[in-house]
């Protein structure tokens, strides 16, 4: 039987195609109604924190500082009770390659085909994320395609779209871009 | 003509208005699904023409030729006045009026 490559067909077949492609089955570590044991996907599939913090560190992921925002506590607390207004802090994840948090999922990501043997990987997104793989593919050698939801139907781009497709090409990705 | 090897801008329509999901929305629906992707030119062409390119991952795709070295272009909108007052309330809550 001819297999069937509609939209629909390939819709129905994502749950083995995912399992087939990452080779780990999620659905083993489902538990009771909406409960999922991420300690036993880690602890089974060899990816526990340590080791996802090596991969990361090796790739330009991760160890982001911490800075004080001294200012905006100051103007939380012109406002807040006396008392109140905790000191304000970010975790700058525009450090991370890339430019996002989103590279350390992407590293983990690449890091895996990688592993397995894949010559390349695709990610569709229209944003950081795409940029992250993009970059992330690029240090481990893989061959990368971004395919973004672009142009609305006057052919108008989203600035910030547009500007990722620019980054994505940059790290070497080829990127489709699509119309909604 | 475009010389065989340049970097080029392609533009196909993948599914046209009447072959579109049913599940997205009816404004969506009438208009094709449209895809841009970019490669070296296979083949020395025309603008306007439609062409085959080898894309940066090796790929081979087709499509009609729009654009050569496409470039990059996007700005950050008009200008909001709002934002100066809202620089001066600021200013003036941590520093005082005299800043």
């Amino acid at each position: 039987m001819k297999r069937d490559d509609s939209y629909q067909g390939v819709l129905s077949r994502r749950n083995e195609i995912m399992k087939a492609s990452v080779g780990i089955d999620y659905s083993r570590y489902e538990t009771g109604i909406i409960g999922f044991d991420y300690e036993r996907l880690m602890r089974e599939t060899g990816y526990d924190l340590a080791t996802i913090a090596a991969i990361q560190h090796s790739h330009g992921v991760g160890n982001t500082p911490l800075k004080e925002l001294a200012n905006i506590t100051a103007l939380v607390r012109k406002v807040a009770a006396p008392g109140r207004g905790a000191r304000l802090f970010i975790k700058d994840e525009a450090l991370n390659d890339s430019g996002s948090f989103k590279a350390r999922r992407a590293s983990i990501a690449c890091h895996r085909a990688k592993a397995l043997g894949f010559t390349g990987v695709i990610a569709a997104t229209s944003g950081n994320y795409g940029a992250a793989v993009a970059s992330q593919a690029a240090k481990y050698g893989l061959k990368c395609i971004v395919v973004q939801e672009c142009y609305d139907s006057q052919g108008i781009g989203q600035p910030e779209i547009i500007e990722k497709a620019r980054a994505c090409e940059a790290y070497g990705a080829e990127v489709v871009q699509l119309s909604v | 003509m475009i010389a065989k090897g340049t970097w080029v801008q392609i533009h196909r329509i993948i599914l046209p208005v009447g072959s579109r999901s049913e599940s997205i929305p009816e404004h969506t629906q009438k208009v094709p699904f449209e895809m841009w992707d970019k490669g070296w030119l296979n083949a020395a062409s025309e603008l306007g023409s439609f062409v085959t390119v080898t894309t940066a991952t090796g790929r081979t795709e087709t499509g009609t030729l729009i654009a050569v070295h496409p470039s990059y272009h996007h700005d950050y909108g008009d200008f909001v006045p709002e934002i100066l007052e809202i620089d001066r309330i600021v200013k003036s809550a941590l520093y005082g009026d005299g800043q």
